[in-house]
């Protein structure tokens, strides 16, 4: 008996499967003590459901061939199926291309002064003064410097 | 006819030999399916699910090997599914059924899904045991048999055996020992 426990013992602790079937063969199934303690076919039949119990099968064949023909109706164009792919894989590309195209920093079109602005004359005191026009990168900013004329220019 | 003979004929576009062939497993197809589900009409549902599985790797199937126990292989796979699929529902049932005083009333959501085998024995036993147990013990499978159908070694089969069978008897024992006690 002190046989028994210590196999019992030794399969309880060793995590190899390999080593319990070593201790199931080599003792266990040899060992009348050992195998009283599991159950026969005839106990194991008695907690599982017996074919009596269970009514006859129904005929799966109707429903096999219905989902057969959709299953082929489903896979009749495979080549259907990769332009589809490509069909979503081109979208999604023009899709990113789009979003990437409008995220791109443009250099401003430099609007031509004549256009937004213009300056017919500047005077200071009185008198024609030069006038000088500094455009920022702001396209709504110019920055205007006069100065007087030098006597004589 | 051999399932080999009847498997050729259906790989020749002979569909309808391959009816021959659910006739032939229905039956066992679906006291495994049952018994590992617990319950009939998901094992309806998986045993048709697995014979369409078949069906369509067949092309794939070696012609010397057991078509019973690659099939098997195919309809306990399906099993898992289903059992994963419908867990929470099982586990609200498993709780219904420990609560004797819990008011019966009318399963909306899955009507289909009852427990109408009322082994509670079998519940005690994972999936995998119940499939062991049951090719051992009503097919008459070896090791190697039930190895081959489990996708495993003979040696993980043996021991899975042991401790299923080891926790069948400890869950009899007790229960005869209830009764006598009354």
């Amino acid at each position: 008996m002190w046989r028994c426990k210590m196999v019992d013992t030794f399969f309880t602790i060793l995590p190899l499967k390999k080593w319990q079937d070593f201790l199931i063969r080599r003792h266990i199934s040899n060992c009348p003590a050992c195998m009283g303690k599991l159950a026969d076919k005839y106990e194991v039949r008695t907690i599982l459901i017996a074919g009596s119990e269970i009514p006859t099968a129904k005929d799966f064949w109707p429903g096999f061939i219905s989902r057969l023909n959709q299953g082929l109706k489903q896979n009749e164009l495979p080549t259907q199926r990769v332009w589809n792919w490509g069909y979503v894989a081109v979208g999604v590309f023009v899709t990113v291309a789009a979003i990437f195209w409008n995220l791109r920093t443009t250099p401003p079109v430099s609007p031509e002064l004549s256009e937004n602005f213009q300056i017919k004359s500047i005077e200071i005191d009185g008198r024609p003064a030069q006038a000088f026009l500094f455009k920022t990168e702001d396209p709504n900013m110019y920055f205007v410097w006069a100065e007087k004329n030098n006597e004589g220019e | 006819m051999r399932d080999s003979e009847l498997i050729k004929k259906c790989l020749a576009g002979d569909v309808a030999e391959y009816r021959k062939l659910m006739e032939k497993y229905r039956g066992k197809a679906m006291a495994l399916a049952v018994n590992i589900l617990r319950n009939r009409e998901d094992a309806e549902d998986v045993c048709q699910d697995a014979f369409i599985k078949a069906y369509h790797h067949l092309p794939q199937f070696d012609l010397t090997a057991s078509f019973k126990s690659w099939f098997y292989t195919v309809l306990y796979n399906r099993c898992l599914d289903q059992i994963r699929k419908k867990k929470r529902y099982y586990k609200f049932m498993e709780k219904y059924k420990k609560e004797p005083e819990t008011q019966t009333f009318a399963v909306g959501a899955n009507p289909g899904s009852s427990f109408p085998y009322d082994h509670r024995l079998l519940k005690e036993l994972s999936p995998k045991e119940r499939l062991t147990l049951y090719l051992w013990a009503q097919e008459g499978y070896t090791s190697a048999e039930i190895a081959s159908v489990l996708r495993c070694s003979p040696s993980t089969v043996r021991v899975h055996l042991y401790k299923s069978r080891k926790k069948v008897k400890a869950v009899l024992e007790g229960e005869h020992v209830a009764m006598q006690n009354g």
